[in-house]
């Protein structure tokens, strides 16, 4: 079983309840010791753990890819494709509850050494290499057969080891 | 002389206005340096609630989702006073931008 691990923004213990409820994956909650601490100081001690972590930032990897080695279990960022929305609980479930119906076998899917934004339209996979960031795919879910691609892309990712 | 006393009076109120909006603006600059943070390094440098990784803007979205922030404050094991201050600096700040 997958056990995701929450930034200080999805430390709900409402959402926490729901994901790990379903029995499929495990989630952490965030380390009180870790409130408040900057991106790097917070990457640098969550990634280790082996880990995916999940986070509504949609720059982290932009912003510190030299904090994120080639190597990592994985980072999920839940965002809103509508721009003018701010993602709240309510619609990070909601994103998530979608696309884990469209794609059953979701929790079996490694995330190792991909960065994956997932909206409700789609989802965007990065993965880093020597600090430096690398658009892999764009697989949005109107396309037919998008989980399998999605699950090739994140396989292949997977593969890739420095 | 009535018309230069008026004069003096609308002054004296538009001098009491302004007055008023600094010693507002000065408290809710205080409530907002006391509830929020903000670190390039943190978040990417949106502002978030002090001592925390917790985006102003999603407090703001949680509530128009329909969260109390004392839900907010349980939920994600946040300090409700800290909301609290951030939610009335922010509305003194929005009372009055301006003197007429």
């Amino acid at each position: 079983m997958i056990v995701y691990q929450v930034d200080q923004c999805m430390n709900s213990k409402r959402f926490i309840e729901t994901c790990t409820g379903q029995g499929l994956v495990g989630v952490r909650s965030f380390p009180r010791g870790l409130k408040g601490r900057k991106d790097p100081e917070v990457l640098r001690n969550l990634l280790p753990s082996g880990c995916p972590l999940l986070t509504t930032d949609r720059t982290i990897h932009f912003d510190h890819a030299t904090e994120i080695p080639d190597n990592h279990p994985g980072i999920l960022i839940i965002a809103n494709a509508v721009q003018v929305a701010t993602l709240t609980t309510r619609s990070a479930m909601r994103i998530l509850s979608d696309f884990k119906r469209e794609f059953p076998n979701w929790h079996d899917t490694a995330l190792a050494n991909s960065v994956v934004e997932l909206t409700e339209i789609a989802a965007e996979v990065w993965r880093i290499e020597r600090g430096q960031v690398k658009r892999v795919a764009y697989v949005p879910f109107t396309v037919a057969g998008w989980q399998e691609r999605l699950v090739g892309v994140l396989q292949e990712n997977a593969r890739t080891t420095a | 002389m009535a018309h230069e006393g008026v004069d003096l009076n609308v002054r004296a109120s538009r001098d009491a206005v302004e007055e008023w909006i600094i010693e507002r603006l000065g408290r809710a600059r205080a409530m907002l340096h006391d509830a929020v943070d903000v670190d390039p390094d943190t978040r990417g440098g949106v502002l978030v609630l002090r001592g925390t990784r917790f985006p102003v803007t999603r407090v703001l979205a949680e509530i128009a989702d329909d969260n109390a922030i004392s839900q907010l404050a349980e939920d994600f094991d946040l300090d409700v006073e800290l909301l609290r201050k951030l939610l009335q600096g922010m509305a003194i700040c929005l009372e009055r931008p301006v003197a007429e």
